[in-house]
């Protein structure tokens, strides 16, 4: 037995000084290994979706508290649903998919507090986060608090409401989870009644625009404002009060009937999650990759054997920058 | 000889590193991440060839070696690319 690992793993006479799991049709064997693995995950995706998927459980509420949390814990007043700009972010989201995007601008030229001000909403300040790929609400929040420019928008003092819309479709080929959050206040807009108070000075108007979470400019009061969409045109879905944590005064009036179930959560439950699948496997390919060279350099070194081979020192130099460069495009994106 | 060999390999690193850079700051844009990709891998396979010609060590069996490492991490790429 020992024998047997000594040939497949470590550089022996036996095997010719290179290890057998490293002999050209053993590379052969594991490129064909793989695409029989892709071809398979394509097939068994497809035909099985509840078992092999992709896992996502983010839902609008937990996105909303988890938000108001972060800004409780920095000492900001929390920011109201505001049903107006969970339509923008639909749009928004909706658009992306459409024009197949990923940015803050469409390709047409469309900023984000176009589709606010299309939504009705007449705002002094606004911004937009976004995110996709994420599987549970806290990641996404967690990358967005990870990341300065994302953090400042979420922890901006001036904006009082905020909307929001989980979308799942297909951007740029691949399947996504797709989570708009827009922010904004209105002119003259007050703090929701009975939220916090904010502990921290409010910063003056005119901050700073956060380059890769777009603030929209200062609107003067006295700006043309676009007409709100009538009420016909708002979907019928309710969400309950209780699943809310705030709400701006202007929103307590009415009740919040703006998303439908498509825009409110991501549930998806198979019994494999396919991102995870595809991290272990290829995680463990590499690592496997990586730790034959590394003791086929060390070996060969030690023994000072001459033989052609390639080097193993640049496949695993190579094979280990992949390996992150890998597992990191497996997780979510902000932008 | 050690100093050309210590000078390929930071040519090497700077091939992967900076199609790693372009790929991750292409998050999003599939079509530029396949491409980047590819070209990466095709100059880790060239650097290969190159390397070994100037060691005076080039065999088609190391040709192989890399084309076939190459490879696989392309369809590495493209099962995490979803393609």
């Amino acid at each position: 037995m020992g024998d047997f690992l000594r040939h497949l793993f470590t550089p022996h006479h036996t095997n010719n000084h290179r290890a057998r799991a490293l002999h050209l049709d053993a590379l052969l064997f594991y490129a064909l290994a793989l695409v029989f693995f892709n071809l398979f995950l394509g097939w068994f995706q497809k035909a099985r979706p509840d078992v092999l998927g992709y896992a996502t459980d983010i839902h609008l509420e937990q996105l909303l508290i988890a938000t108001n949390a972060k800004r409780q814990e920095a000492g900001l007043s929390i920011l109201g649903l505001n049903a107006s700009l969970s339509q923008a972010a639909a749009k928004k989201a909706e658009d992306m998919f459409a024009k197949d995007y990923w940015a803050h601008t469409s390709p047409s030229g469309a900023t984000p507090w176009e589709f606010v001000t299309a939504a009705g909403y007449q705002y002094a300040v606004a911004g937009e986060n976004l995110a996709k790929n994420f599987s549970t609400s806290q990641a996404v929040i967690d990358a967005w608090i990870a990341s300065p420019s994302h953090r400042d928008n979420l922890l901006k003092s001036n904006y009082k409401d905020i909307g929001f819309a989980i979308v799942n479709g297909v951007l740029n080929g691949e399947e996504t989870t797709l989570v708009v959050q827009m922010f904004g206040s209105q002119s003259g807009q007050t703090l929701a009644a009975g939220g916090p108070v904010a502990v921290k000075p409010v910063e003056a108007a005119g901050l700073p625009n956060v380059v890769s979470t777009p603030e929209a400019p200062a609107r003067k009061e006295s700006s043309p404002t676009r007409e709100s969409l009538p009420q016909a045109q708002e979907p019928s879905v309710v969400i309950s009060d209780s699943a809310l944590t705030a709400v701006s005064s202007n929103e307590k009036q009415a009740p919040y009937n703006v998303l439908t179930q498509k825009f409110m959560e991501s549930i998806n439950r198979p019994v494999v999650d396919i991102t995870s699948l595809k991290k272990g496997a290829l995680g463990a390919m590499i690592v496997f990759f990586c730790a034959l060279f590394i003791l086929d350099a060390w070996i060969v070194t030690r023994r000072r054997i001459t033989r052609v081979a390639g080097h193993s020192l640049a496949h695993t130099m190579f094979f280990g920058i992949l390996f992150f460069i890998l597992i990191r495009s497996l997780g979510g994106s902000i932008l | 000889m050690m100093r050309a060999h210590v000078f390929h390999f930071i040519v090497l690193f700077a091939i992967i590193l900076g199609g790693g850079f372009v790929f991750w700051y292409a998050q999003g844009m599939r079509e530029l991440q396949i491409a980047t990709g590819i070209i990466t891998v095709l100059g880790y396979v060239i650097w290969g060839i190159v390397h070994h010609a100037i060691q005076g060590d080039l065999h088609r069996k190391v040709v192989v070696e890399y084309v076939l490492l190459g490879s696989i991490a392309i369809i590495l790429l493209f099962t995490v690319l979803g393609v």
